[in-house]
């Protein structure tokens, strides 16, 4: 292969293509208005022009600011009946239904119930609507709900507060019980000690009664004694004094003598007189001491009485203390067991993090944010786009390229040229893979100007991937092109074949959506391997390094289309099939007689 | 002069005369017999030697359709060589094998080499596309190439240098006489300027052959006149020229031998005259009257005329004594009623038509 030839080739190619209008329209306004158009379509998040129906079967506040919320957004339209609201999205009038439940009530069941009916076979917009309804009902069932939060939570606040407040009146309640509790038990303690037995020992009443006795037996004895003692010294002295005066003695010795006789019974006369006063004091006293040991008698026995009482009322206290202070233990028992609820009911209460009512209604704000911070789906559908722009370009512009070279008026004399088929196949991969190149800059740059979003940040592994992509979709459309005759057939074939690599894509339907049989197989599908590739170093500045799998897979790919596209190229030269069988024909012959 | 001499005599050895003859024409021309000996033997020396193509036995069916049946041909250095035949014949086919672009089914097709050696068509196919070059009925260019570029593109792809295609291309140009229409794009041609583009297309790497697939085809007479001209121009510089046509006139006119394809066999070849001569001695006078009434013409010169047709009008008589027949004409046809009157010999169409109807 003379790459001199091949450099003219394709010089020659871009002459033809750049001379022909329509072809340089083609190749330059295609991927410019293609990306323009869907640059315009996809540089927001935004679905406009959405028709949304409602039917409220009651006229009730909540509802009517529910529609107004939707009008913000969207052009809503209101039906009478159900049947209408559906019928109009059947006819495609509007895109989605509401229906709300009569007697619709945030919060009560089935009065919440809100369905939006929606049209499944408008596959590519009812997921944006399904998203967008949610996201705008979703708004006002958050507000309700919020509301709603909002109560709970001044009720768990307030009560919060008064189990607070409880809570120290309890801990009081407690501290009281407990020292109740211990003056219970001192008190028992005391009363315990408390001796009100009476000690009749100590009071002997009869020995009192007999001492008495005794003591007055004493007493009168002693009186009678004294008595007779007086009288026996007033008899003695009567003695005396008769003695003394019979004595003689002198007069004056008796008269000294009588006169201390008469002295002393004069003054036994007057102990007479005061054992006499003595003797009644005596018995006086006696009657009283009588009287009063009686009465001690009398209080004795009633403090033996009282103490008796008192004993019992001690030990039915005693009892009484014993079940109260059960009672209080008991007590303080569901006292710390309220304390501790209360503790608890406090603490769970303080425990709880998130107070916020708008929290505790969307405990989860989930809000879906690109892993690649972008403005507008364009850098998100860049990569498919670009794919699809390089898979169509090239499935029709290489046979195009191809079937004009080989039906067009110069391929005879492009034959009579003694350039080898390795040149004229090379040219023509040569001459797509550059005009894939120039639209792929276009169309970088046109994105990059007017849309003002950063695509390419790792040039160099874009670059490679957007060749290696490139490479393999212009390599099927060589196929194509050698494999058809005529360019109506070529175009024709190139399209579907790029609409079914379209259709086994996760581009119309999830892959995840798919069964797994043909997603397996939709994962070989070149487009969707190139689209994956590019996504991964487009969108996510994956590294060479990272995507090195995927990119031998494309490779690999390249390498095998190679290798059919030039067998493709031989079998289908005029008369190189027939020339090739002649070629194998010795071969052949030489095999049949071995087999004879 | 002896240069002007030699290279005349070259021209004509390149163009298929032999030694002989070119000796016996100088001679006629008053040359001295001794220089023309000389220099006829020096020029003739040097001349490459053998058939430039030649077609062996070519067989070629598509399908059921049998359309090449054992071609035997050679065409000879120098000279135009013409190849007739019908719609169908084989000639489109027949060429096509002797460039490579046909492979037939038995048979071969060799391309002489100036040492004297040949290669064979199917095996060397790269080889002998550098030794011949094709103008195809239809005009083969990028239409949207301009004169130049047409020209300049397959000359690199012939592997020209750079300087030589600036020298090729103008020279080319030139002789096709496009000079002045260098940078107008190919579609933009008149129909015989693309023809001549075509034509300098395929001698742009200088071939020893050129086949001429119907060059003159869809072209008015004045146009096919300049084609003629530069077909004679093209030959007179020493390339064989290979031409297929429709035009037995041009055929005639141009070329020095001509072969009749007829049903994938070549029925007859030979010069005009031989070809002629095969076909009759005859003369036909063509006589046409205002009466159109050719009775009493018929009656008395019944024993002179070998063939009568009568064609939309028009009397043609073949005969071997056109003398008298044209005095039987003078006595017959009454004053004012004579349209025309011609006499010829046969042309190449009325050989190609008994040719075919055989």
């Amino acid at each position: 292969m003379n790459p001199a030839n091949v450099a003219e080739l394709v010089r020659k190619n871009f002459r033809n293509l750049i001379r022909s209008k329509i072809g340089s329209l083609v190749v330059i306004l295609g991927p410019l208005i293609v990306i323009f158009l869907a640059g315009l379509a996809f540089d927001n998040s935004n679905v406009y022009a959405v028709k949304v129906g409602a039917f409220r079967p009651d006229n009730v506040d909540v509802t009517e600011k529910m529609v107004d919320q939707l009008r913000t957004q969207f052009k809503v339209t209101e039906y009478t009946t159900e049947k209408e609201c559906l019928d109009a999205v059947r006819a495609s009038e509007v895109n989605t239904c509401l229906v709300f439940a009569p007697q619709f009530k945030v919060g009560v069941r089935p009065q919440n119930q809100l369905v939006f009916y929606v049209d499944y076979s408008r596959v590519n917009l009812v997921y944006a609507l399904v998203r967008l309804m949610s996201e705008e009902i979703g708004e006002e069932s958050l507000a309700a709900s919020q509301d709603l939060t909002r109560v709970l939570i001044s009720t768990l606040d307030f009560t919060q507060g008064e189990v607070r407040k409880q809570r120290d009146l309890v801990t009081q309640l407690t501290t009281e019980n407990d020292l109740a509790a211990r003056q219970v038990q001192d008190l028992l303690a005391e009363w315990g000690d408390m001796d009100l037995g009476f000690n009749e020992d100590g009071f002997s009443v009869d020995e009192l009664a007999s001492a008495k006795t005794q003591v007055k037996q004493w007493s009168d004895a002693a009186l009678s004694i004294g008595g007779r003692g007086l009288s026996k010294a007033t008899s003695f002295i009567d003695a005396a004094n008769a003695l003394v005066k019979s004595s003689g003695a002198s007069q004056g010795t008796q008269d000294s003598l009588l006169a201390a006789f008469k002295k002393s019974v004069e003054e036994i006369g007057q102990l007479q007189d005061d054992f006499a006063k003595t003797e009644n004091l005596t018995r006086e006293s006696f009657v009283r001491f009588d009287a009063q040991i009686a009465k001690t008698i009398g209080a004795i026995e009633d403090t033996k009485s009282k103490l008796s009482s008192a004993d019992t009322s001690r030990e039915f206290s005693i009892r009484v203390l014993n079940s109260i202070q059960v009672l209080l233990d008991k007590s303080l028992v569901s006292v710390l067991s309220v304390q501790h609820s209360l503790n608890q009911i406090d603490g769970r209460i303080s425990a709880i993090e998130i107070t916020d009512p708008e929290a505790i209604a969307q405990p989860i704000v989930t809000s879906i944010r690109p892993v690649v911070q972008e403005r507008s789906y364009l850098n998100y559908l860049f990569p498919v786009l670009s794919v699809l722009i390089l898979m169509f370009t090239a499935l029709l512009i290489t046979p195009t390229l191809i079937l004009l070279e080989r039906n067009g008026p110069a391929s005879f004399r492009s034959f009579m040229t003694p350039v080898g088929h390795g040149a004229v196949v090379f040219s023509h991969f040569l001459t797509a893979f550059i005009i894939l190149a120039v639209q792929m800059v276009i169309v970088l740059g046109v994105v990059s100007v007017f849309f003002g979003s950063e695509i390419v940040s790792n040039v160099p592994a874009a670059v490679l991937v957007l060749s290696l992509i490139s490479a393999l979709f212009v390599l099927i459309g060589m196929i194509l092109g050698f494999l058809f005759r005529h360019e109506e057939t070529a175009t024709l074939a190139g399209v579907m074949v790029g609409a079914l690599f379209l259709f086994v894509s996760d581009v119309i339907v999830p892959l995840e959506s798919m069964p797994e049989i043909f997603a397996y197989i939709a994962g070989f599908n070149p487009y969707v391997l190139g689209s994956q590739l590019l996504r991964k170093v487009l969108l996510f500045d994956a590294p060479l390094v990272s995507v090195l799998p995927d990119v031998l897979v494309v490779a690999g790919y390249i390498l095998a289309l190679s290798f059919i596209v030039t067998g493709v190229y031989q079998a289908t030269r005029r008369e190189s099939l027939r020339q090739l069988l002649d070629d194998i024909r010795p071969y052949t012959a030489k095999l049949r007689f071995k087999k004879k | 002069m002896e240069e002007t001499l030699q290279e005349h005599v070259r021209l004509q050895g390149r163009q298929g005369r032999s030694q002989k003859d070119v000796q016996r024409l100088l001679e006629e021309a008053g040359w001295p017999k001794e220089v023309v000996a000389k220099y006829v033997a020096e020029s003739f020396k040097d001349l490459p030697k053998g058939a430039l193509i030649s077609a062996h036995a070519v067989t070629k069916a598509f399908g059921q359709n049998q359309v090449l049946r054992g071609v035997d041909l050679e065409i000879q250095r120098g000279e135009i060589f013409g190849l007739i035949g019908v719609s169908g014949a084989g000639k489109t086919t027949l060429l096509g094998a002797m460039v490579g672009f046909i492979r037939p089914d038995a048979g071969d097709i060799l391309v002489g080499l100036p040492d004297g050696s040949s290669v064979s068509v199917q095996k060397s196919p790269e080889r002998v596309k550098r030794l011949v070059g094709f103008s195809t009925q239809t005009p083969s260019f990028y239409p949207k190439l301009t004169v130049r570029e047409n020209i300049s593109h397959f000359a690199k792809l012939y592997g020209l240098a750079d300087a030589d295609i600036q020298r090729k291309g103008a020279a080319l140009m030139e002789l096709v006489g496009l000079g002045a229409a260098r940078d107008v794009q190919a579609f933009r041609l008149s129909g015989g300027m693309q023809k001549r583009l075509d034509i300098a297309c395929a001698l742009v790497h200088d071939p020893e052959l050129l086949i001429l697939d119907e060059p003159t085809a869809d072209l008015d007479p004045i146009l096919r006149k300049q084609l003629w001209e530069l077909i004679r121009k093209i030959n007179a510089k020493g390339t064989t020229i290979l031409l297929a046509s429709h035009f037995l006139a041009e055929i005639e006119l141009l070329c020095s031998r001509i072969a009749i394809l007829q049903q994938g066999r070549v029925v007859e070849m030979g010069t005009a005259d031989e070809l002629r001569g095969i076909y009759s001695k005859n003369y036909e006078i063509f006589i046409q009257t205002r009466r159109k009434d050719y009775r009493a013409l018929l009656a008395k010169g019944r024993k002179y005329f070998f063939r009568v047709e009568e064609d939309d009008g028009e009397l043609v008589v073949q005969t071997p004594f056109p003398e008298r027949v044209l005095s039987l004409v003078a006595d017959v046809v009454s004053r004012g009623d004579l349209v025309s009157l011609h006499i010829s010999r046969p042309t190449l169409g009325r050989v190609f038509e008994a040719v075919v109807k055989r």
